[in-house]
């Protein structure tokens, strides 16, 4: 249960389709928690923690289901799970590295997550993004942070449930640049008539005279 | 736009960078101990080299790693990146003391450069 | 526009080229409307109604027709549209794509096309030298003054559009294996190639199909691999548009090389449409390719011969006729005169002829054409004269004859001789296009035989094919555009699976090509009356590269900008080699001594918009909103951008204005409580056994010994010692600290720990994260503060003595969890309050109902500017400017002498220690209801004196106070911190200086002393 008192950074927004080319939602309020620590110190205490294998090259993502644990550099990962997931792995993890150094940080509401279906999604993305999107340089199990736009973002691509032929891509952004992205994304979609989303930060900067 | 080959991520474009000027100049341990020219020295003064040059680069898009490249500065191609920490690859002039002809106005004594940290 | 009958195309074939027509198209030029067919060019539509005066130069507003078919023409410029927002002016006639409704117009001509008084630029050539603009800066004193006008409006290439451009653009990132630019035999066959191996191919067409040169020829008796031309080109773009690693780009051209094979192809993708057609594509769209392998199979641009009278309309290229006829359909004439230095150009004679024109000569400057095409000549009747030279010209808006001469070394020898024509087909040879190679950064090499300049090194991933490369023979192109093919897969990492043999036998229709340069012909005419263009678009004739030489600018890149030559929107395609052909006559110096002028992007002209892609508007940079952004929007917050943040500034109610706000708005804080969004401030976690000593190498102030539960204000400085961040950071427990920045500085502080943490002292064991977002954050401040704090807390207890300034507590506000600080930005109680952000919202709302019997008031960034000012605290960036040390700014408490930070030994060095450094100080006007303005300079006099008074500072804050009820002021004063007391005054534009006295920053403490 989301506690009623919460907002997501795109509360205000409605999925948006564009045929079978392209869905664009949020996926509010997923766990994301910021693990730093040496990989040799980590790996162990991780696995006991959410079962999940820690990835040690760049572009690396270990993704489970409710749990999925992304390379960010090289002493650096972020753990995406539930809603309510994060103090408590925030918590063990704290309990089983204790004596090494270490830093966990819950950041679920520094970010959020948008996720894009559909056939035309790499094609959308190449818009924005810079780097190699091709299936056979970015399959399934990867995840990268770059730049989407002019965004900082982590770009994972990931088996979909609900298509057995296309990935998920979910693309996770700070909260106060989600609205931006979000538009920024509609607007790559315009080919394939994606509505238009006008930014909420287009407000007047001078006293109305 | 330059691809840039992060010694963590690979190749990515440059967008994705910062830049952090000539790399392998060491702060001095002891800062107190310096003359204020040689203090300026390592504060304001770098080579400013035609050819390979060590210098910094930050993944700032990407990891955060700070590393160090090698680069042609009259072709702008990238020979080389590394790790911070680690040696060159390979020989660069601006290592390498008495190779450039310093302009004698502003040749400083040896013992005096930057606590020998270069 | 009027609408008068459409025009017959009277020089339309009935069968023919790629045109379809079953689908007539109406348009319009210069308000008369005319019908073309799907697959035509506005100028191959406007040539089959035997329109060839289309536009006026540019500097004389000489008569302008079709030299060229392509992206090559330099004259044929018209706008499109009427529409002030969506007409684009300087379109080149030869690839406006014909669609129903088009509107084309004229440009630089008034009061029109035919008659012009632009002209009298052409009767005053003499005075229009090259060099003129240069010479005019040069001139007596004024006299570019009094020509500019005169000039701007003279040489105007077309209006600009008067309104926003409506339309959507676009980048594109693409990576590939294999970029091939140019689809003629040679691109084709190394697409074919590249893309069997299964690597991604992009193959990218300049024009609405491919096919290059397949299109524009006869298919004669030649064969590709033992097919027909057309047929084997069908078949490969089949194979092509079946695969799908393989990204066919029509209506794109390359239009930059640039480092490590990164390629931008600029896309046309509904310019050719009509409107209602466009659908939700973007007009254009920037490919932004990384290739590992780029194939250059860019053809080879055919160039005129300079000769007295050859830019009249009816002047066209050779191998332009033959585009028209047999892409288009369109006969350009009926009386042709074929006049050429080289064999392939006498083509376009015998296809003209086949497709039912006259021949009226074939003029070779060369002794010795082929004798296969001399017999053919004979054969088909057309009168042949070798050895000679068109020694001029005539017919107003079209030609109408030339006159022919024999001519040698020495010049004209015979009597010219008239010959009535329509057309004039010329040929100076062609010219491998190379433009692309050489922005790549390639080397060019003057091929004699050639009379051209061909690739000769590559310093990228890059190979040149075909006629790019200088092989003009089909069978050549196609076997090297196989090979590429393969090979550019193959280093890319991809093998052919199989390797088909190539099926048939490739053979040309054409002769091979074989061509004698002529560059500057001579002329009977007396030399001061002889213009031979060598650029048509910026009107440079052979006489002013003479001058630009006599004048001393011989060298290629000096004589190209003191003439103008090649800088046009044409960039000089067909030009280039022409102008340095001449200057070698000139200078009596071999072409290849010459050399060329840099080839740099873009290649041809590319739309504002696509450079600027889909990032304009609202999404030219993202603003950046906190989580109580609707609250403020709905209740009338007038924001301002604080780095990319935007943060409420004021919020004025019905009837206030900005002043009346922010005035109301700082009381309420001062006498009541105030509340201030703060969640733009930058919050790192800092953690490790080591990040105390971090933290006291990273700010001037001490870190050792601050306790668990304690805030500390703190300084950085860079190296230099001056300050560029400030802010609190809290000790969470001995290796854990939150630390704040600055709204504008967080990325930068933090980038500024890891760097110092990463290259100069790994050793630390300390981490760093960025938790700026995590947090919302709600400052409250005032004397009704703590009782609002109270009502709200769940668990932390706010009275302000047992929760002191300067401590933080965790603790809950209706089970939501909080992190609160007691920290101060305006000296008064204040309770800064973190929460999830996801709880950002309701916080503020929260605030908002329970502070209600309290008075709470939210006030904005300029209220906190006041407030603050009010106290005396500086603000990073608005008091400083990177030139200030904490001395400097009176904040000499804040640096310890106890260990080594980052910029401690610059604070000594003798510049930085000197006492008449500019210092922060307080002002407070003689009148205390004069507001001073920001950036006011300051002098010591009250008398400004001739020529200039010295400037001892300036004023960095400047407010009226509702607290003191009086203006106050912070200013950079030399030495200020000793002149305390001392008047100074305030330099005004216009206006006597302002007394003022200097006093200490904290007003408040000013007010409490006083009361
Ligand atoms: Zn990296």
């Amino acid at each position: 249960m989301i506690d009623e008192r919460r907002v997501s950074p795109l509360a205000h927004r409605e999925p948006l389709h564009a045929g079978d080319f392209a869905h664009l939602a949020e996926d509010a309020f997923r766990g994301i928690v910021m693990v730093r620590a040496a990989p040799i110190h980590l790996a162990a205490p991780l696995q006991a923690v959410t079962g999940r294998t820690l990835p040690i090259r760049a572009g690396h993502a270990d993704l489970g289901r409710r749990c999925a644990v992304l390379w960010l550099g090289p002493d650096e990962w972020a753990i995406m799970t539930a809603p309510d997931a994060a103090a408590q792995i925030t918590q063990e993890l704290s309990a089983e590295l204790t004596g090494y150094h270490h830093q966990i940080v819950d950041v679920s509401d520094y970010n959020t997550v948008l996720t894009l279906r559909g056939s035309r999604v790499r094609e959308l993305l190449a818009k924005l993004i810079t780097i190699d999107l091709h299936p056979r340089h970015f399959a399934r199990g990867t995840g990268v942070s770059t730049l989407c736009g002019k965004a900082q973002v982590w770009l994972v691509c990931r088996e979909d449930e609900t298509s057995a032929r296309e990935p998920l891509f979910e693309v996770v952004v700070r909260r106060s640049m989600a609205d931006y992205l979000w538009c920024l994304i509609a607007d790559a979609g315009r080919e394939w008539a994606m509505p238009v989303q006008d930014p909420i930060g287009q407000v007047p900067l001078h006293m109305p005279v | 736009m330059f691809r840039i080959r992060c010694p963590y991520c690979g190749e990515r474009d440059q967008i994705e960078f910062g830049y952090g000027g000539e790399a392998h100049i060491a702060r001095p341990a002891d800062p107190d101990a310096l003359s204020d020219a040689q203090w300026a020295d390592y504060v304001f003064m770098r080579t400013n080299t035609k050819g390979l040059f060590a210098e910094r680069w930050v993944h700032s898009a990407g990891c955060r790693r700070w590393f160090n490249a090698l680069r042609d500065t009259a072709t702008d191609r990238f020979v080389a990146t590394y790790v911070i920490g680690e040696a060159p690859p390979l020989p660069v002039p601006q290592l390498v003391p008495g190779d450039q002809a310093p302009d004698p106005a502003e040749a400083i004594p040896e013992e005096a450069a930057g606590g020998g940290q270069r | 526009m009027s609408r008068q009958s459409a025009r017959r195309a009277q020089n339309r074939l009935d069968h023919g080229g790629l045109v379809d027509r079953t689908r007539p198209i109406s348009f319009s030029f210069d308000g008369k409307s005319y019908q073309g067919f799907a697959g035509d060019t506005l100028a191959s539509a406007l040539l089959a109604s035997g329109v060839h005066h289309v536009a006026r130069s540019f500097k004389y507003h000489r008569p302008r027709g079709f030299l060229g078919a392509g992206p090559e023409d330099p004259g044929a410029l018209v706008r499109v549209g009427s529409d002030p927002a969506t007409m684009v002016v300087n379109q080149r006639a030869t690839e406006v794509e014909l669609f129903d409704g088009l509107e084309a117009f004229p440009q630089n001509c008034w009061p029109s096309l035919r008659l012009d008084f632009g002209v009298v630029n052409d009767l005053m050539h003499r005075f229009l030298p090259a060099g003129f603009y240069y010479k005019t800066f040069m001139g007596p004193p004024g006299s570019w003054m009094f020509f500019e006008p005169f000039i701007r409006r003279a040489a105007g290439l077309g209006p600009a559009p008067s309104a926003p451009d409506p339309a959507r653009y676009e980048h594109m990132n693409r990576h590939c294996e294999v970029l091939v630019i140019g689809s003629g035999p040679a691109g084709l066959a190394a697409a074919r190639e590249a893309a069997r191996s299964g690597a991604r191919v992009i193959l990218a067409e300049e024009s609405a199909a491919c096919g290059g040169r397949l299109l524009g020829e006869a298919e004669g008796d030649a064969l590709i691999e033992g097919m027909a031309p057309r047929a084997w080109r069908g078949d490969v773009l089949a194979e092509l548009a079946a695969n799908p690693e393989v990204t066919l780009l029509t209506r794109t051209s390359a239009s930059g090389y640039y480092s490590q094979n990164w390629v931008t192809l600029f896309e046309n993708c509904t310019d050719h449409l009509p409107p209602s057609e466009a659908g939700h594509l973007p007009r254009h769209r920037l490919w932004r390719v990384r290739a590992a392998q780029v194939v250059l199979a860019t053809g080879a641009i055919e160039r005129p011969l300079v000769f007295h009278g050859n830019d009249r309309p009816g002047v066209m290229l050779a191998s332009a006729a033959r585009t028209y006829l047999h892409r288009y359909g369109v006969r350009a004439g009926s009386n042709a005169v074929i006049f050429a230095n080289n064999d392939d150009a006498w083509r376009s004679a015998f296809d003209l002829h086949d497709a039912g024109a006259h021949i009226a000569a074939i003029i070779d400057t060369r002794p010795d054409p082929a004798a296969a095409h001399r017999e053919a000549a004979e054969a088909h009747g057309i009168g042949v004269r070798t050895g000679a030279t068109i020694v001029a010209t005539q017919g107003r808006g079209h030609i109408r004859s030339i006159d022919v001469a024999a001519f040698d070394a020495g010049g004209v020898t015979g009597k010219p001789e008239r010959i009535a024509c329509d057309l004039l087909c010329v040929s100076g040879g062609w010219s491998p296009n190379v433009a692309l190679f050489s922005q790549s950064g390639g080397s060019l090499r003057y091929d004699e035989t050639l009379a051209a300049f061909v690739p000769d090194e590559a310093r990228q991933e890059v190979v040149a094919i075909g006629a790019c490369a200088g092989d003009f023979a089909l069978a050549e192109a196609v076997s090297r555009g196989v090979e590429t093919g393969r090979t550019a897969a193959r280093e890319a990492g991809f093998v052919a699976s199989a390797t088909d043999p190539v099926a048939g036998e490739t053979r040309d229709a054409a002769l091979p090509y074989r061509v004698t340069p002529a560059w500057e012909l001579p002329s009977n005419l007396p030399k001061t009356r002889i213009r031979a263009f060598v650029d048509y678009q910026n009107d440079v004739t052979a006489k002013d590269l003479h001058l630009a030489v006599r004048e001393g600018y011989g060298a290629v890149e000096h004589a190209k900008r003191y003439t103008t030559t090649g800088m046009g929107t044409d960039q000089g395609k067909i030009v280039g080699v022409n102008a340095i052909g001449v200057l070698s006559g000139v200078l009596d110096k071999p072409i290849g001594e010459i050399g060329v002028t840099t080839y740099r992007p873009p290649w041809r002209p590319i739309s504002f918009g696509a450079v600027a892609g889909q990032h304009v508007g609202g999404l030219f940079h993202p603003r950046r909103t906190t989580a109580m952004h609707d609250w403020h929007v709905e209740n009338g917050a007038v924001f301002e951008t604080v780095g990319d943040w935007l943060r409420a500034r004021v919020y004025p109610q019905p009837g206030e204005d900005f002043e009346a706000a922010l005035q109301r708005e700082c009381r309420a804080a001062r006498n009541a409580v105030g509340v201030l969004d703060a969640s733009t401030l930058g919050k790192i976690d800092i953690r490790g056994k080591d990040a105390r000593s971090f933290l006291n190498r990273i700010y001037t102030n001490a870190w050792m010994k601050l306790e668990p539960g304690r805030c500390r204000y703190g300084l950085m400085t860079n190296e230099d010692g001056m300050v560029f961040d400030d802010g609190v950071t809290a000790c969470l427990a001995d290796d854990h600290f939150h630390m704040t920045t600055t709204t504008g500085g967080a990325a930068r502080v933090l980038g500024w720990l890891e760097e110092y943490h990463q290259t100069e002292w790994p050793d630390l064991e300390v981490y760093m994260t960025s938790v700026t977002e995590q947090w919302a954050v709600a400052s409250i401040c005032g004397p009704r503060a703590p009782e609002l704090a109270a009502d709200l807390f769940d668990d932390i207890d706010a009275d302000p003595e047992r929760f002191p300034f300067m401590s933080h507590a965790s603790g809950h506000i209706d089970g939501v969890p909080a992190r609160v600080f007691r920290i101060s930005f305006t000296g008064e109680v204040s309770y800064e309050i973190n929460v999830p952000a996801s709880y950002g919202l309701w916080l503020w709302r929260t605030l908002m109902e329970r502070g209600k019997p309290y008075g709470i008031t939210p006030y904005g960034t300029e209220g906190m500017h006041l407030l603050r000012a009010e106290k005396g605290f500086i603000i990073v960036g608005q008091e400083t400017d990177g030139t200030l040390t904490p001395v400097d700014l009176g904040m000499g408490w804040a640096v310890k002498q106890s260990a080594d930070f980052i910029g401690k030994r610059s604070l000594t060095r003798s510049d930085t220690a000197r006492d008449d450094r500019l210092q922060l100080v307080g002002l407070l006007t003689a009148d205390p209801g004069f507001v001073i303005p920001e950036g006011s300079q300051i002098i010591a006099s009250g008398r400004e004196q001739s020529p200039r008074t010295p400037m001892i500072g300036h004023v960095t804050s400047s407010y009226f106070s509702p607290t003191l009820e009086r203006s106050i002021a912070l200013a950079l004063i030399a030495g200020g911190h000793g002149r305390m007391g001392e008047r100074i005054h305030v330099a005004r534009r216009g206006a006597d200086p302002v007394p003022a006295t200097i006093t200490g920053t904290d007003f408040l403490a000013g007010l409490k002393e006083a009361s």
